[in-house]
Formats: C-alpha cells, structure tokens, sequence
C-alpha cells in the first residue's frame, strides 16, 4: 500500500515535471490557488457552502470509477482496497475540511462525513448498464457523456431554481444557472483520444468551430429553459439574467477552447491559474480566449489540416 | 493511387520505418504481414497521419486523411456512449449527416448498449461500421479479424471484397495468413521496418511455406515437453 501512494506521488511530481513546473513551486502554487478561490468563493457569495461541499463530492465521485476501482480490487485484497479508498478520499476531504473548519461551517463538514464514508465503500456505476436517456443524444460526445456522468449536477441546479422560486430569492436562481454552466465545462475536461479529433475532415478553425457550436447548442438546450423560467418570475432582473447567460456561454468556450490549448493532455496548471485569474477578473476571460484559441489551432495543426 | 515514397519514422534511436516504397492502387486489396514489432501498426499510423514520418505520401486525393478509415487492433471507445452515439460521431466527423444506423447495422450490434461494455469482437466490429459510415477510400485495417468470430469473419471478408470491387483500396494486416490469401491482390512482407517482398496470387502458397520453415525453424527442437 505504501508503494502504491508513493507510486501516486511520482505520477505527480512527474506530472509537474512534464509542465515544466519545479515540484515545490508546483505544490506552493497549488496550496496557494486553492485558499485564494476559497477566499473569493465565500468572500463572493452566501452559497459558497453549497458550492464547496458539491465540489468536493462531484471530485470524491470522479475518483470512485468502476475501471480505476476495478484495477485496484485486482492488484489488492479487500482490506488493502478499502483502506486506499479511504485513505485516498480523506486526502482530497482533508483541505476542504480544514477550510469550512475555519469558516465555522461544521454542520456542513459533519453532513459531508457519511457522503465520504458512503464514497469510500461503494463504487459508481458498478455492473449496471442502464443507458440514461439524454437529450444531447444527437450531438456527441462531451454533453452525452457529460450528462450520464453528472446528471446528479443539473437535478442539483433544478432543485435550487425550484427553491429560488419558492422562497423568492433571486441570488439563488442565478446560482442555479451558474451550476448548470458548471456542469457544461465540467464535459470539456477530460480530453478525448487522438483518433478522435484526427478522424475529423475539418481544418483546426473549423474544427474549433464545430465544438464551440455544439457546446453552445447543448448548454442553450438547460440554460435558455432556466433563463426563460427566470424572467418569468424575476423579470425586473431581466438584464442580469440576460448578463449571466452571455457570461457562462464567454465562460464555457474558454474551457472548450482551454481543453484543446492543452490537446492531448489535460488542461495544465498555468491554464488553471489563467482561468481562476479570468473568474477572479473577468474582463481577462478574452485575452484568456485569445491565447486559447491561438494556442489550439497550433496543437490541433498536428492532427487536422 | 498513392503513392509512398521513402518512407520513415524512427521513435528516439530506434528506426521502425526504414524507406518503404509502395503503389496502392485504386480496386485493389493489399495484406501486410510481418512479425510483431516489423512495423505494420507505425506504417499505418504514418499513412493515416497519426505520426509524423519522413519521406512523401501522394495521393490523387486532396487531403486523404479524410477519405481514409483505420480500423485499429484494439478500438477504444470513449465510456458512457452507445454504439449508435458513437456511429454518429464518426458520420458528424466526416460531415455526414446520417441517423438509420440499425439499418447499416450488419453486425446486428446492440446500439443502444454502452460501447465501451462490448466484447473485443464486438468493439471491432463497431468500430469497422463506423469507417464503413464514413463513406472512405482507402481502408487500413489492422488485425480485423482478430477476437472476432467466424461469422462475423465471414462478413468482414464478403465485405471486403465488396469494397474492391467498388474501386476502394483496401490494406489489411494480419496472422490470419490463409484468409489474406484468399482476399488479397498481392502480399507485402514487411521484415525491420522495411519491405522484404511484394507477392502476387500465384507466389501466396509458396510464401505461406517459405514463412513457416522461416519462422518456426528449429523452435520446436527448442521446446520441451
């Protein structure tokens, strides 16, 4: 077992090896990233609770993989296995712990302990082979599988549009929509095989073009139905609504756009920062754009012409 | 046609590809064959794009990249999409804008199931729907047979043939010697990364032998039991 976290640990440092980051750096800037978001998330909002403990299960759920729990049952016996799962989801609770510790939220960091124990024990989408319908379904791939993956996500968002409407609180409605757009970018994360961009009868701007219209489609098919039922019964706010829906579509086409800067591997660290920076300081979000997109047409050259 | 020429590819120090010369023309079904690691999966990827390589590929066709369907030994499939989503990902890829995917469904593959759970067989035989879907010219298919049942072989020869009398070039690789003689026009006997021998129908059977006493040797003096 011990091998196995030492094994991770290298992976890591060789990770950040291969951006070009020292492992000290790397993890100072991490740390850093980290509490500077958390500051601004509950400095920015009244929700951040919410946020905070949805991000920390959502990042519990990615790492509770039937193929990755799968391999880990082969290489050990139960009790090993158990006490990596463990062990592993502590270290990813561990800094959001100490950060709602801090902010006094200990009811919230309670609730979050059976979700951890739960998470631990179980693994998602063991042996089932249920197809969720989508509604994507004509437009592969990222939303369809985006959606199967994180459905849990847009009930999320439903439910607190549904609240906001309820108890008449705007802030919320707008918070549901942010979810929504989440979950959008939440699809763009992971790249795809090489095969799959290769395959395509499309130079790099058209390419580009084809997944920034298909993003947009896929994320109008939530955010205008959330939009239109938001103006409905907040129509004097009609203008920050309309603001809000421009600024997740500005937002999401940064994320496609970010996704193949870093083709064909995933979204690197200065990227990270350059986008936190974009959230932090908006207006940045289009030399953020810029670099991107300049960025992707040289990486996508390697693959389409 | 296309047409290769001097072609190479080296990974670091390790030369794989060492100045392949080859015509494929247009109606015609090509085998490839060599042992493992003589450089058949690295010339496919150079001729489809996937690698960088030296020396030139023509072609009659603009950017035949697009006009090309590799079948890869093992196809992978993104998790969480069904067999139909992922044929229409591939039509979209190519600018096709087709739907009736059950009825192309010669395989009689379950669509609607997630493709990643397929069988190995299964796997290949929806990702060579796929590369039919897109309507190409030239077809690189490596291993197709492999992890595939007879019937199923069966098709994937009938269809081959069907694609070569359409005016398709088709390139296959595999161990399956018997079924590439019966399907192929000529043979090509890849050995170090560069080509040892272009064989016609008429040489098929003597190569077959020639391979055998090669191949096998005195291996089996070498095994005990």
């Amino acid at each position: 077992m011990k091998f196995y976290f030492w094994l991770q640990y290298q992976r890591f440092l060789r990770k950040l090896h291969a951006w070009g980051i020292h492992p000290f750096v790397g993890i100072a800037l991490m740390v850093l990233t980290f509490g500077a978001l958390s500051i601004f998330l509950f400095y920015k909002t009244t929700y951040a609770i919410w946020i905070y403990s949805a991000l920390l299960v959502s990042i519990w759920f990615t790492n509770n993989e039937k193929i990755r729990n799968e391999q880990l049952k082969l290489m050990f016996n139960q009790r090993i296995y158990n006490k990596i799962r463990l062990i592993e989801n502590a270290l990813i609770g561990i800094p959001f712990i100490i950060f709602m510790i801090i902010k006094q939220e200990f009811l919230a960091s309670m609730l979050l302990l059976p979700i951890f124990i739960l998470m631990s024990i179980f693994t998602v989408g063991s042996s089932t082979s249920f197809v969720i319908p989508t509604p994507f379904k004509r437009f592969p791939y990222e939303f369809i599988v985006g959606f199967r993956k994180n459905f849990w996500m847009i009930l999320i968002a439903l439910f607190l549009l549904f609240k906001s409407i309820s108890v008449h609180n705007f802030n919320l409605g707008i918070f549901s929509f942010a979810i929504i757009y989440l979950f959008g970018m939440s699809c763009y994360l992971q790249p795809e095989r090489e095969v799959f961009v290769w395959m395509f009868s499309r130079n790099p701007k058209a390419f580009l073009q084809h997944k920034l219209k298909t993003a947009m489609m896929c994320i109008s098919m939530l955010t205008i139905a959330f939009a239109f039922i938001l103006m409905l019964f907040f129509f004097e706010n009609v203008f920050i609504i309309l603001g809000a829906l421009l600024i997740g579509y500005i937002f999401l086409a940064a994320v496609v756009l970010g996704k193949y800067a870093a083709f064909p591997n995933e979204m690197n660290v200065p990227q990270g920062i350059l986008f936190s920076m974009s959230i932090t300081f908006p207006p940045m979000i289009l030399v953020t754009i810029y670099l991107f997109y300049t960025k992707s047409i040289k990486k996508l050259h390697n693959y389409l012409t | 046609m296309i047409s290769i020429q001097k072609l190479t590819k080296s990974y670091g120090q390790k030369q794989v590809l060492n100045g392949i010369n080859l015509d494929l023309e247009a109606g015609k079904v090509y085998g490839l064959i060599g042992q493992n690691g003589a450089g058949k999966t690295t010339f496919f990827r150079c001729l489809s794009g996937l690698e960088k390589f030296g020396g030139n590929i023509v072609s009659d066709h603009p950017n035949l990249k697009d006009k090309l369907g590799f079948l890869q030994t093992n196809p992978d499939f993104m998790s969480r999409i069904t067999g139909w989503e992922y044929l229409k990902l591939v039509s979209i890829a190519r600018g096709i804008q087709e739907e009736g995917f059950e009825e192309g469904n010669i395989f009689d593959l379950p669509l609607n199931e997630f493709a990643e759970n397929y069988s190995t067989g299964m796997k290949k035989k929806l990702a060579l729907q796929g590369i039919l879907c897109q309507r190409n010219d030239l077809f690189l298919l490596d291993e197709p047979f492999n992890g595939v049942d007879i019937h199923s072989n069966m098709i994937i020869s009938a269809i081959i043939t069907k694609l070569k009398n359409h005016g398709k070039t088709i390139v296959i690789s595999s161990h399956i010697f018997s079924t590439l003689s019966d399907i192929c026009d000529q043979i090509i006997l890849l050995n170090d990364g560069e080509i040892s021998g272009i064989f016609e129908p008429s040489q098929f059977a003597g190569l077959e032998q020639e391979m055998k006493s090669f191949v096998i040797g005195n291996v089996l003096d070498r095994v005990k039991v």
